[in-house]
């Protein structure tokens, strides 16, 4: 009895998440948002039709975020700019419900981060696209679907090194298919807001 | 006295060359996580084994994560180092706790506190003329409703004696007890455990035949960068357990060439007690070994 009890409970639990998990499926079209930046101005995924799109989940409250930005390194800034030349837009997001634009424009300072940085307080661009954890990287690629989903890298695990989202854009770039559409991300969890 | 014999050692150690870094904002992390580096012997000797452990004391509320964090996190890391002749196993992960992070969305982790031990083998000729240092670096992110990162190198050293247990050694034995248990030999509570074939397309399907029968039954994978699995069933009949799930490889040279991902099936045995089985889970086919010789354990 109590043992069906909890395997509904496990069940139940499990296929919420993977739920979650489906709501960004890799080669599905994009979910589009419209959203304000540190600075006020409005960003909307339509406006970079064309163009091949990466998407950061951000929290300057946690330190694999921080990990990733200076002082301690420069992933995702070097990233951006290396590929801002090749027409690839970059832009940051956070979910934090707690957080508000003035947070962002500090943030963006405090990290010199000069692209956008989008607030998402309410949470709902971040459930549509299932962002798990700060940092979370999604590619979008130029006909508007998702092409990556994961990871910015594998922490420096394994063989060698590898930045799953530099990668990618080099495929998505070069035409081809993205080798490893899907890592698992990791970092803080995004501090969602209640539902409402 | 015994405690200040233990204790005293380590804290002066921790003090003279812990590192512990935190963002500015954040709380100060030495009071969030201890972390202190024992051993259950007080003296080595060559040809012998003993263990090590980082002991993490955890702020109450605040967590540690598993091998695997789950949904988010980061995993502890412990990272020995030993002079020539001496070798640390792998670290023994204690059975971990299940927490909902939000979303739906679960975590693996510790919670008070964690010993994470490996064993020590001593070459038997090695030369015991003078004491033996063992240093760990350890990193962890722990996490309440915010997360902090930690970091410490810690060191200890042993004299060289007849082994004889040390002041932690009752430690260690307590921790030992949370151990996952292997699934084969006479401690295994599992008679058998084989793949039966899928039902769709790349779903996966495992059989687990106990002893006795378990009172819950729940899977915790630990596929980390390599691989994940989703659209988990457990369906328990007596004491048969069938285990399906629908594997995603996120990195292919990082799966073992069995093509197997670690997991703990965690169970409550007939007497309600809360247990960790370890279990290698097929996501992949297994790769060719390069000689063509190697054989593929089973499960």
């Amino acid at each position: 009895m109590s043992s069906r009890h909890l395997c509904s409970a496990v069940l139940g639990l499990l296929l919420a998440c993977s739920a979650a998990s489906a709501k960004s499926a890799i080669g599905a079209a994009a979910p589009a948002f419209e959203l304000k930046d540190q600075n006020g101005a409005t960003v909307t995924l339509a406006q970079f039709k064309g163009k091949t799109v990466v998407l950061e989940w951000a929290n300057d409250g946690c330190p694999v975020w921080r990990g990733h930005h200076r002082p301690r390194k420069t992933t995702m800034v070097d990233l951006q700019a290396r590929y801002a030349e090749k027409g690839v837009i970059w832009l940051a997001i956070d979910s934090t419900a707690s957080h508000d634009a003035k947070r962002l424009k500090a943030t963006a300072e405090r990290f010199q981060i000069a692209y956008p940085i989008l607030d998402d307080h309410a949470g709902h661009v971040g459930r549509a696209y299932g962002a798990r954890t700060t940092p979370h990287m999604f590619i979008i690629d130029p006909s508007g679907k998702l092409a990556y989903d994961g990871a910015i890298d594998n922490r420096g695990q394994g063989d060698e090194p590898i930045n799953y989202v530099d990668r990618a854009l080099t495929e998505i770039l070069a035409a081809k298919p993205v080798s490893t559409p899907k890592t698992k991300p990791y970092g803080c969890g995004v501090k969602y807001g209640k539902r409402k | 006295m015994i405690q200040v014999r233990s204790i005293l050692p380590a804290a002066l150690l921790l003090a003279a060359i812990g590192s512990a870094r935190a963002g500015a904002a954040e709380a100060e992390p030495g009071q969030l996580v201890q972390a202190r580096l024992l051993t259950n012997h007080a003296t080595f000797k060559p040809g012998s084994s003993f263990l090590v452990g980082v002991h993490f004391k955890i702020r109450p509320k605040w967590h540690l994560y598993w091998r695997d964090p789950g949904a988010s996190g980061l995993p502890t890391e412990v990272v020995f180092q030993a002079p020539t002749g001496v070798t640390v196993g792998p670290l023994r992960w204690p059975v971990p706790e299940k927490f909902d992070q939000g979303e739906g969305l679960v975590g693996y982790g510790y919670q008070t506190e964690l010993l994470l031990a490996a064993e020590v083998h001593v070459a038997d000729d090695y030369r015991a003329d003078r004491p033996l240092r063992i240093e760990a670096h350890t990193r962890w992110l722990a996490c309440r409703e915010s997360c902090v990162a930690g970091e410490k190198k810690l060191r200890l050293t042993l004299a060289p004696g007849p082994s004889k247990p040390g002041a932690d050694s009752a430690l260690f034995d307590q921790w030992q007890k949370r151990l996952p248990l292997p699934v084969r030999g006479p401690s295994s509570p599992a008679r058998s455990v084989h793949a039966l074939p899928g039902k769709a397309q790349g779903q996966q399907r495992i059989a687990l035949e106990w002893k006795q029968t378990p009172q819950s039954v729940d899977c915790y994978p630990a596929g980390g960068t390599a691989a994940g699995i989703s659209d988990i069933t457990i369906e328990n009949r007596r004491t048969t357990t069938t285990l399906t799930y629908t594997a995603t490889i996120y990195s292919a040279q990082d799966l073992p060439a069995d093509g197997r991902i670690p997991a703990v099936i965690v169970y409550r045995d007939a007497e309600g007690v809360r247990r960790g089985l370890q279990l290698a889970l097929p996501v992949a086919p297994p790769r060719p070994a390069p000689s063509g010789g190697a054989r593929v354990p089973g499960l």
